[in-house]
């Protein structure tokens, strides 16, 4: 029997190709999919509605059958209309995400120590600040957009730049390693609720970006003067200076 | 009973509103691997169906 003749007469190599190709259209948009919880609450509807269509074509429901299979037929050309600024956030997520640099060194004692005193010194004065601290997965998507600095970090350098009125206290700081990559960097906002009324945009991007890297991001609250931290997608309140500098201590060893 | 009254009268929302798309994102995101299994298995499903039946 000839080797190459598999499965019902196609050849073994044509069918692998099909399955390879099959593959990976299927993990892009699986991948694109789950990177948006709105086009994956619609993608689940939409299972939903294929299932019913089965039961009702099964059951022979001759008045929903018809409209179901037209809803079925135009509910992805429907998805990609309304859905389309999502989907091309989640493009833009998916292309990017995946980039993580396992060369990455993380800060010194002497960072961490200028990381908290500068938290705790806004937060004394209620200043706003956002301080993300980079790990594995690469935040050059959000730095390119932002005013590089490339500096050493210091608490005085860091209080400088969320000032209110300068020019860079917009935005959040990114750090990497022990050196201040950037200023001025925004983030896409996150759809979760924050649950607290006092949190606002702030937490929000904190969150947002904790949600699609593994940074933690330090937050202080212009309202509240409070300081939180951000990672893995969750807040935590961060009450006193010895419980932030665990934290990071934790995420920079 | 008002969850399920309320599956009743609006299945879709009830869905919607059930964070189980929350669920399967975080989860499918902290476990990167398993998807990849699941578009596997996904494809051999389609070309099991496509060849052989």
């Amino acid at each position: 029997m000839n080797i190459l003749i598999a499965i019902n007469g196609y050849s073994l190599w044509k069918i692998l190709v099909d399955a390879y190709l099959i593959w990976i259209i299927i993990l892009f948009v699986a991948k694109l999919v789950i990177s948006n919880k709105k086009i994956l609450n619609l993608v689940l509807i939409f299972i939903v509605l294929l299932g019913v269509n089965y039961l009702a074509k099964l059951f022979e429901l001759k008045a929903s059958t018809p409209i179901l299979q037209y809803i079925i037929e135009f509910y992805p050309i429907i998805l990609v209309i309304i859905m389309a600024p999502n989907i091309r956030r989640s493009l833009e997520i998916l292309w990017k995400q995946d980039t993580k640099s396992s060369s990455i060194i993380m800060g010194s004692q002497s960072t961490r120590d200028h990381i908290v005193e500068a938290a705790m010194e806004l937060s004394s004065q209620k200043i706003g600040a956002i301080i993300t601290i980079e790990k594995h997965n690469t935040l050059d998507q959000f730095a390119d957009r932002a005013i590089m600095m490339h500096s050493d970090i210091s608490k005085e350098v860091l209080i400088n730049i969320f000032t209110p009125n300068t020019p860079l206290h917009d935005g959040a700081v990114i750090i990497r390693g022990d050196k201040i990559l950037c200023a001025g960097a925004y983030y896409i906002l996150s759809e979760e609720d924050v649950g607290d009324k006092t949190m606002g945009s702030r937490h929000r991007a904190s969150m947002g970006i904790s949600e699609i890297t593994d940074s933690l991001t330090v937050i202080v609250s212009e309202e509240t003067g409070k300081v939180s931290i951000a990672v893995e997608g969750i807040i935590l309140p961060m009450n006193d200076r010895d419980k932030l500098m665990e934290y990071i201590s934790m995420f920079m060893s | 009973m008002k969850r399920i009254i309320s599956f009743i009268f609006e299945p879709f929302k009830s869905i919607g509103s059930r964070g189980v798309a929350q669920f399967i994102s975080r989860f499918l995101n902290k476990n990167g691997y398993i998807l990849y299994i699941l578009s596997f298995v996904t494809t051999l499903i389609i070309i099991l169906l496509t060849y052989i039946v």
